[in-house]
């Protein structure tokens, strides 16, 4: 419990609502310029580079609530998707895998398995099949029409839309960490032992 | 996509009651609906709630967002379910391509009124309710301040760098970066907008983590005085009670149907 309550900082507390933002905010540049893609993570990464996995966790809860209040309520089981990927991701980097560009692809993977068993998992579970809120649906129904297996198709609309998507994250918050002042990064040495190598 | 919290005061007695109240109104009247066997319940709900919100005067809004959200997921969901779920035995129609059967159609209806009585509920108290006293209502119940600061804080946080964006955007564009044209030149315009954004908000956050302290916000063990004090109105009392036996009973029923005994 100590290691956890170390964690939350003043500090590291007012970089969860920026954090939010800078996912809100991601997500809106990519509908602003029409890309098919979400890249509502970015803000949770970082953070879980920054100020650890439990401060990921909760980056992720409060973006969905935040999306929950605002948008629509169908974002709110999705929120335990967000919470796993931040502490996984945290957990990754806190043992050095994020320090080189291999490593980094490496977290990368994991994060988009466990993103796609988990949000596969909630909208089979929770919405049957799908949410209607994008595109992505209508291709999930494709696919169980050819398939006939609903599970099946959701597991892999959803892997393969993640693996873009995380991938191009991975690379911005990668980019990103290496141009941080470092006098900024110095106060979050918790987490991130090495800086990755500059770019 | 609108990244405010709209709430306009409309002064109605659902505006008044204790923000708690609405919530746990949420929590009961959802919950009833997701173990209730069959749909008919979740309607009649839903046509509650409909009446709720023209006390609240917003059935406009009301309507506008449970049928904007409620006619595409049922379609969507009747022809996954309905078509493709293993479920199905009594087959009701015969589309040529494949068969609709009863058990997936009812699974479909189920979840989809589910979601809607959820919807419903959660999108009144959003708009009868300002988001500060939501959070000193539920600081009433024990949620910690940090908490509580870190929702009204991202409230507050999301516009200002909604607007950095744009300024950020109309800059870039000024210097010559394009934002339209080809999928690639729009992938290649998201990191100059996006980049300046956010190392500009984590300077910024920099001082506000500094400003905070100062004033105290890290102290533990303190009373703190509140701004904001959550509303209550003599209603909430008994529609707790109400709302707590409602969920009681459908618990009960559900139990008895289960069982064979109705």
């Amino acid at each position: 419990m100590g290691i956890i309550k170390d964690q939350f900082t003043t500090k590291s507390l007012v970089l969860i609502p920026i954090a939010v933002g800078i996912n809100l905010i991601g997500g809106t540049l990519c509908s602003l310029l029409k890309l098919p893609l979400f890249l509502d993570m970015i803000g949770t990464i970082l953070i879980a580079c920054l100020s650890g996995p439990w401060i990921a966790a909760i980056c992720g809860l409060v973006t969905n609530i935040f999306l929950a209040l605002v948008a629509n309520p169908v974002y709110l089981p999705y929120s335990v998707v967000s919470m796993l990927c931040g502490l996984v991701t945290g957990f990754m980097v806190r043992s050095g895998f994020f320090e080189s560009k291999w490593k980094a692809v490496i977290t990368c993977l994991v994060c988009t398995v466990t993103n796609t068993i988990s949000a596969s998992l909630i909208t089979f579970f929770v919405y049957g099949g799908a949410t209607g809120i994008n595109g992505t649906s209508f291709f999930t129904a494709a696919m169980i029409a050819a398939t006939k297996e609903i599970l099946f198709s959701v597991l892999s609309t959803s892997m393969l839309e993640n693996l873009i998507d995380k991938g191009i994250v991975f690379a911005i918050v990668y980019s990103l960490m290496s141009k941080i002042p470092r006098r900024f990064l110095s106060q979050y040495s918790v987490s991130i032992r090495k800086r990755p190598a500059e770019t | 996509m609108e990244m405010s919290n709209d709430f306009v005061p409309k002064n109605t007695i659902i505006e008044k009651m204790n923000p708690n109240t609405k919530l746990l109104a949420i929590i009961s009247l959802g919950i009833s609906t997701l173990i209730f066997p069959n749909p008919a319940l979740g309607l009649g709900v839903l046509i509650f709630l409909f009446v709720v919100s023209c006390i609240a005067k917003i059935q406009k809004t009301f309507l506008k967002v449970v049928l904007g959200f409620g006619i595409p997921i049922t379609v969507m969901l009747l022809f996954i379910q309905g078509l493709y779920s293993p479920k199905n035995k009594t087959i009701i129609a015969d589309l040529g391509f494949a068969q609709m059967g009863l058990e997936g159609v009812l699974y479909a209806l189920k979840i989809v009124v589910t979601l809607l009585v959820f919807l419903g509920a959660f999108l009144l108290m959003n708009k009868t309710t300002h988001i500060s006293n939501l959070v000193a209502a539920l600081t009433d119940l024990g949620l910690p301040n940090k908490a509580g600061y870190l929702v009204l804080a991202t409230l507050n946080v999301v516009p200002q760098m909604q607007k950095r964006m744009s300024v950020i955007r109309q800059s870039q564009e000024a210097r010559g970066v394009e934002t339209q044209g080809g999928l690639f030149n729009r992938i290649k315009a998201y990191i100059p907008l996006l980049g300046p954004v956010i190392l500009s908000s984590l300077i910024d956050m920099q001082e506000r983590g500094m400003t905070l302290e100062t004033r105290g916000f890290g102290i533990n063990g303190v009373r703190r005085t509140t701004y904001v004090k959550a509303t209550r109105s003599p209603m909430d009392k008994p529609l707790n009670v109400i709302l707590i036996l409602f969920l009681l009973i459908v618990l009960i029923l559900t139990l008895l149907m289960k069982f064979g005994i109705l």
